[in-house]
């Protein structure tokens, strides 16, 4: 007797009405069902599933319950947390054969059911038990049954099967379908989206299943008969008469643009004239995606173009067919025709997607994929409606230009600026609508961005004469409705950063007083809610302020006690709804980024350094009470702003040491807000540097934190490579005394470098991830080293040596290790010998990292790289010779 | 090979339709530059100490016997030949791409003249594109004592120059410790002895860049008796940029606190002049040295006005930058946080009509709040002070910035008010009423401060005490003031204070309302007992600031 069906008989839970109940409008009742279910999942995940499925395939039933049923037991099979994820697979697979046949068998059965949603519902069901067990080799019968379906003659079964065909394809990775199995999907997909197929919801299920399968179609791609066949089946459903289907059928060219770029070249001109028609005739939600198709080609262009030009790669794998440049003629005029198609409001509406938006952007990408040959192109346009009576002619001309302003040279751009410049700035002031002003505020801002700057060989187009005039005119424009107001500072974030070498030649800094004021006024609009503006207002008086030259120091130093009493207001508010705490944390965060970039900055220079620590006891006093309100973003910047302040402080900033430590331990904590945890490591970090052996008290539990963290697989993993560098910033600052530590510390590291030392993998976000490992590992080596250097205890090394020898001369012979952790090992080498000295000279002159490694780091053309191995040279002569 | 589908959603575009500030950008970049900023200082620290030779470590004794006995033993030796055919030592870089500085550092260590002399000037002309990699290349060619060598060349002061040159940009960057301890700060010294006008010029400026960094590093200066050589730069006929370079040296070294071995009056005697300067940077850089020298030196503030710095540092107030204004207001804040007589000082040099008019005027913060704590000081000192305070009518602008500028101002404004208030006679009280100070003080008693709310409430009491006297003169026989405030509104504020937890506040408020306003309150029967939390809340209020210690304290070097 099977054990499935054993506990099912002891349930006596009835399944149906549960299900109802937990959807039932009555929260009590909702709650105690959505409780049963669980227990029941809890106590007998077969028995579950199998009622779950046995449900879902019941005709009898009522459609509520067969949808939930199924959508329960979509979520019993896959989670978007990885770590949940792997354990309902695991559970899965674990599962009895006999009751995952019945459940399988069941599932498929509900997809000729007469009922839409069963039929939908079941079909990703079956997708999910696919993802698990197709790449485990199980189920090989799914897909031959799943396409015997499709010669049913019901149009329902055969709509549902294409669904699921199309979920499967979502679910299951390309490697892991034989490629007989994949020609048969296309076939069937290609067939049901065939203009002979009668009934449209077959034509659309197969439409959207193709979409996914394009993944699938590698190599019918490159057969050109099999190609022509798909390309043709996809162009002619760009035509059907339902606009769905013509939706998704462009939505699979988008796709192909993309995935198939380079076997593109024979269809263009067909396509073009899809598209054209599409954008200039067609539904909106399809027009949009007929630019999308172009302006997912320009990313494929610029993206080449930008391998061709790199100095590493010189070349691109796939070849440039300069589609685009080819296009341009009519292209350029169709994208144009476009902008003109606003809707009023647009900017207020933060949502909005429209053609004109669409057109303006697709515009932009083409002008980064071209050049100089689009201008010729757009400026005719620009000229003629940049005057007209209709706001709509004259905003379309400010946004075109506003979109070709990067990507031509400067050479091209310049001359046009000179004459535009000055009728920007008065249409920002004087032009009736908010949408112009909105758009020509923006274009000046890329102005800014792009054709403004020391890096620039072009003769200025901001001087000294027509500087104060600009200003004038944003500072207005800082006063108008919040979205015009919100460009406005954007452009004035450019105009400054513009500035960031220009040294005590700024032109700003004459009126660097006024810019503070009015973008602190900005921060208190009443309506700077409204449109991001009193971010945009922050962020953009961070920048004024890093791009500051010394002689406006004092103008940044009286700031402090500003942007401190602003901070200390946040802390001072009563009891807050939940939407006035966001608000007030968003505030507080951008107030902490603040102090940051300030601290920096009267960090940096010396007319400034010692004067502005005057503040440093109240400023930690409001950060400390700044943790104490919980909101992650908030204590990552505070915590930057520690770090920052500890820079600036030095040894001095021990005497806050006392009550930070309790939040410096809470941010080591944070498991789940990981990037609090990171930032935080990295504050440690820089304590050490600035406090060096007085941060002695606080190693204890700094360490035990850390070692915690390391040991946890909850915390993400991105943190783990600046918890090893931290160790070596910890050995560094307090020397010798990292003894007691080492007998916890060196084993994690042993274990982390033996893991680390073999990457093999081809994923190239994997190794990245190995080599910050390494990296941090092998920083971690130099510090403890280097830290333990001309100590009596230094022996205390010698047992560690061999290991580390052994890493080294791994990575040297595992060949895929990136520059900086090259530059970083063979430091290390040098730190062994420089520490151990002759008793590790005989082992290191046996490894190889002493001879090919560092012949190899000595010859190689990245300085960096260089020095290390000339020092580690210099250090091993040294340690040999005795 | 096809890539994987991008499928740029219609997200990803919208983002990217006209954008304004990126603030997520913002934010990373932000991060990304203190990382940077960590990564190079990781990599300086790291440098640092593997800059340092290693002493020879010391043989196993038998005591460390957990160390196992894989530690092979040293027994190659010194007669094992260097297995690298590079490893002669650390100047001969043969690389290619190193080979011009590798050949700059050969021509360095060789005896020939004219290359010592071509390379140093080199090395000067790479530096000056101050790129700290630049800087690190030559470090770490160990090149640094053989600057130092040259400097001792008396015989070719061109050299000297140049090694000099080369020294202070170094110092300017990031690795001034290794300036500091490469033996060129003796040489420095006494080449500010040099007959060669340039050389001495800069030989100040690197010992200057030296002296700015670190404590160590302006101590191995000073060590040195750089201070005598530095005064004796000052000379009648000196161009403005080198009396420029010389005055912001000497402000370098008068940071922090002086050994007691350096004289101070010779110091003062020229900075005394120097304050007389035209030239802002001048004066400014000398203006700091005074208030430095306030602070480093034990009678620091007595050594200053004995030097008779005081009448022209007033005269600064009325100077119309911001950069001059601050180091002199911050200076003269140190003095009026001295004794009686050195207060006095003040008064007598006019102080307070010059704050009288800087208050007036629109100055940033940081000077206001300054101009705030000298007066609060002043008046905290005697009744003839707080009569010199009412003469210079500095109360107006006070009670002014009392009723309309930023909160710290506020605070500072009201410490000076009350002290005045509490320390007044009652000719005086009846002035500062006149002036309108009562409501003020009141809207005062609503800060977090306790310290100053106790002032405040002192102040008031010694206003309500003058009352009593004023109150035989009525008919009505009541107290005037009570009756202002208790008409103005105030009397809440007083009442709400009962609620403070500090006792001694506490205390005093129930004393001023039980004496004055006894009617108004005595039918409340909601008067919270003095409570046991009184006890920790006084822990708190130790820490908030004493009235009459300057807020800047820039230069507390323990």
């Amino acid at each position: 007797m099977n054990r499935g069906v054993v506990l099912l008989v002891n349930m006596s839970l009835d399944v149906t009405q549960v299900l109802l109940s937990a959807q039932s409008a009555d929260g009590a009742t909702r709650k105690l069902a959505e409780e049963s279910l669980k227990q029941f999942q809890e106590q007998n995940l077969p028995g579950f599933l199998f009622s779950l499925s046995s449900e879902l395939a019941n005709e009898e039933k009522p459609e509520e319950s067969r949808r939930l049923a199924g959508l329960i037991l979509k979520n019993a099979l896959d989670a978007k947390e990885q770590h949940r994820k792997s354990e309902l697979f695991q559970r899965w697979l674990a599962l009895d054969a006999n009751v995952k046949a019945q459940i399988k068998a069941l599932l498929l059965q509900t997809l000729s059911s007469p009922v839409a949603t069963a039929r939908s519902t079941s079909s990703q069901v079956i997708a999910k038990v696919a993802g698990i067990e197709i790449p485990q080799k199980q189920w090989p019968e799914l897909i031959g049954s799943l396409l015997s379906n499709i010669h049913q003659v019901q149009p329902n079964v055969k709509q549902a099967t294409l669904e699921t065909l199309g979920y499967l394809c979502e679910e299951v990775s390309p490697e892991a379908v034989d490629q007989d199995q994949v020609n048969k999907i296309l076939t069937a997909v290609v067939q049901g989206m065939n203009a002979s197929e009668g009934n449209s919801d077959v034509r659309l299920a197969a439409t959207r299943a193709l979409y996914n399968a394009l993944g699938f179609a590698q190599v019918n791609f490159s057969n050109d008969m099999e190609r022509d066949y798909i390309m043709r089946v996809v162009c002619e459903a760009t035509q059907s008469p339902e606009v769905k289907i013509r939706q998704a059928a462009f939505e699979c060219l988008v796709a192909i643009s993309s995935t198939y770029y380079d076997k593109l070249a024979t269809y263009m001109q067909d396509i073009f004239n899809i598209t054209a028609k599409a954008v200039r005739g067609d539904e909106e939600s399809v027009a949009l995606q007929a630019i999308e198709f172009w302006s997912s080609i320009c990313d494929e262009e610029i993206d080449i173009l930008d391998e061709y030009s790199s100095e590493f790669t010189a070349d691109s794998d796939v070849p440039c067919y300069y589609f685009i440049k080819q296009a341009l003629p009519a292209l350029v005029p169709m994208l144009l025709e476009t902008l003109l198609k606003q809707e009023e409001d647009q900017d207020l509406d933060e949502g909005a997607w429209n053609l004109a938006m669409a057109g303006g952007t697709c515009l932009g990408l083409v002008a980064r994929t071209v050049g100089d040959d689009i201008v010729p192109l757009v400026m005719p346009f620009v000229e003629e409606n940049i005057t007209k009576p209709d706001w709509r002619h004259r905003e379309a001309a400010t946004y075109a230009f506003g979109s070709i302003l990067e990507g031509p040279s400067a050479d091209k751009l310049a001359p046009l600026i000179n004459v535009a410049l000055n009728f920007m700035l008065s249409a920002l002031v004087n032009d009736p609508s908010n949408h112009v002003k909105d758009t020509t505020a923006w274009t000046l801002g890329r102005i800014f961005e792009f054709l403004h700057g020391s890096a620039l060989e072009t003769a200025p187009i901001i001087t000294s004469e027509n500087c104060q005039q600009i200003l004038t005119v944003l500072l207005q424009s800082m006063k108008d409705v919040p979205n015009v107001a919100e460009k406005a500072c954007g452009a004035l974030y450019f105009l400054a950063q513009g500035y960031v070498d220009a040294g005590s030649a700024s032109p700003l800094a004459p009126f660097f007083q006024d810019i503070v004021q009015s973008l602190l006024f900005v921060t208190h609009r009443e309506d700077a809610g409204e449109s991001r503006l009193r971010t945009a207002a922050y962020e953009t008086l961070n920048e004024v302020v890093r791009c500051s030259i010394e002689e406006t120091g004092p103008i940044v130093m009286q700031l402090v006690p500003v942007i401190m009493m602003e901070l200390h207001q946040t802390l001072e508010a009563g009891k807050l709804s939940t939407d006035e705490r966001e608000k007030r944390s968003e505030l507080q965060g951008l107030l902490c980024g603040c102090l940051q970039v300030i601290i920096q900055k009267l960090g940096g220079m010396e007319s400034t350094k010692y004067s502005f620590l005057q503040y440093a006891d109240q400023m930690m006093e409001l950060f400390l009470r700044v943790f104490a309100c919980r909101n992650a973003t908030v204590h990552e910047e505070a915590m930057l702003a520690i770090g920052a302040l500890a820079y600036a402080a030095g040894p001095n900033f021990s005497k806050y040491m006392a009550q930070f430590y309790q939040y410096l331990e809470m941010g080591l904590q944070n498991f789940e807000e990981y990037q609090v945890c990171a930032i935080t490591v990295g504050v440690v970090g820089d304590l050490c540097r600035a406090l060096e052996d007085k941060i002695l008290p606080f190693c204890d539990g700094i360490m035990t934190q850390l070692l915690k963290d390391l040991s946890s697989n909850q915390l993400h993993r991105s943190v783990k490579p600046p918890i090893f560098s931290c160790f070596g910033d910890i050995a560094l600052a307090i020397g010798e005394n990292f003894e007691k530590y080492l007998i916890y510390a060196m084993p994690m590291l042993q274990s982390a470098a033996d893991l680390s030392a073999h990457a093999a993998s081809a994923d190239d976000e994997l190794l990245d991830y190995t080599n910050q490992l390494r990296n941090g590992i092998l920083e971690a080596y130099s510090g403890i080293l280097q830290g333990f250097k001309s100590s009596p205890k230094t022996q205390l090394l010698m047992p560690y040596a061999p290991h580390i020898l052994h890493f080294l001369d791994a990575l040297y012979n595992g060949k895929d290790m990136d520059d900086t952790v090259m530059k970083t090992a063979i430091g290390v080498l040098g730190d062994l010998a420089d520490t151990l000295g002759v008793h590790a000279g005989p082992s290191i002159s046996q490894s190889i990292s002493s001879k090919k490694f560092l012949e190899e780091c000595l010859a190689s053309d990245d300085p960096l790289i260089k020095e290390s191995a000339d020092w580690a040279r210099i250090a091993i002569s040294r340690a040999v010779s005795g | 090979m096809p890539r994987a589908p991008r499928r740029p959603s219609e997200e990803t575009r919208l983002a990217a339709y006209k954008p304004g500030v990126d603030v997520a950008r913002s934010r990373r970049r932000r991060e990304d530059r203190l990382l940077a900023v960590r990564r190079r200082n990781r990599d300086a620290g790291l440098f640092k100490c593997r800059r340092d030779e290693p002493t020879p470590a010391p043989a196993a004794t038998p005591s460390q016997a957990d160390v196992p006995a894989t530690t092979s033993p040293p027994s190659s030796g010194p007669s094992s030949p260097p297995s690298s055919p590079h490893a002669e030592g650390p100047r001969t870089a043969t690389d290619p791409e190193l080979e011009g500085l590798s050949e700059m550092v050969e021509k360095i260590w060789s005896e020939d003249i004219t290359s010592q002399l071509e390379a140093t000037v080199q090395f000067r002309k790479l530096l000056s594109d101050e790129k700290n990699s630049t800087v690190i290349k030559i470090i770490r060619a160990d090149v640094l004592p053989r600057f130092a060598d040259f400097l001792s060349r008396h015989e070719l002061p061109q050299l000297q120059m140049e090694a000099a040159w080369v020294l202070t940009n170094i110092a300017a960057s990031d690795y001034t410790l290794l300036v500091a301890e490469c033996g060129a700060v003796p040489r420095l010294v006494e080449l500010l002895g040099s007959p060669n006008a340039n050389i001495r010029h800069q030989a100040t400026w690197a010992l200057g860049n030296i002296a700015a960094d670190m404590p160590s590093c302006r101590e191995t200066v000073l060590d040195h008796g750089a201070v005598t050589p530095l005064l004796a730069q000052f000379r009648e006929d000196m161009k403005v940029p080198v009396l420029r370079t010389a005055t912001w040296a000497l402000s370098n070294l008068c940071f922090g606190k002086l050994p007691a071995e350096v004289k101070v009056k010779p110091i003062l005697e020229i900075v005394s002049q120097l304050i007389h300067s035209v030239d802002e940077k001048i004066l400014a850089d000398a203006c700091w040295a005074l208030c430095y020298i306030c602070d480093g030196v034990s009678d620091g503030i007595q050594h200053v006005l004995g030097a008779g710095a005081c009448p022209q540092l007033v005269n600064l107030l009325m100077h119309g930058s911001v950069s001059i204004l601050l180091p002199v207001i911050t200076a003269l804040a140190r003095i009026s946080s001295g004794d009686d007589a050195q207060v006095q000082v003040l008064v007598e040099n006019g102080t307070l009509n010059c704050l009288a008019q800087l208050l007036a005027r629109n100055y940033p913060k940081s000077i206001k709040k300054q101009a705030c704590l000298i007066v609060s000081n002043i008046a905290t000192s005697s009744k003839d002070h707080i009569q010199a305070v009412i003469d210079a009518d500095v109360i107006s602008p006070l009670i002014f910035l009392l009723k309309s500028s930023e909160a710290d101002i506020k605070q500072e404004a009201a410490w000076a008010l009350s002290n005045a208030a509490s320390g007044g006679s009652s000719d005086q009280i009846q002035y500062l009423v006149s002036r309108g100070c009562l409501e003020p003080l009141c809207n005062a008693l609503t800060y977090q401060d306790a310290d100053l709310v106790y002032t405040c409430l002192e102040g008031l009491q010694n206003i309500l005490e003058a009352g009593e006297v004023g109150k035989q003169g009525q008919e009505s026989g009541v107290n005037p003031y009570a009756q202002f405030i208790l008409e103005c509104g105030c009397l809440d504020k007083l009442e709400d204070l009962q609620e403070v937890d500090d006792d001694t506040i506490y205390k005093l408020v129930m004393k001023l309302l039980e004496s004055y306003w006894e009617e108004e309150v005595s039918d409340d029967p909601d008067l919270p007992a003095s409570n046991d939390s009184a006890e920790t809340v006084e822990t708190v209020s130790e820490d908030a600031a004493q009235p009459t210690e300057p807020s800047a304290s820039a230069n507390e070097t323990e």
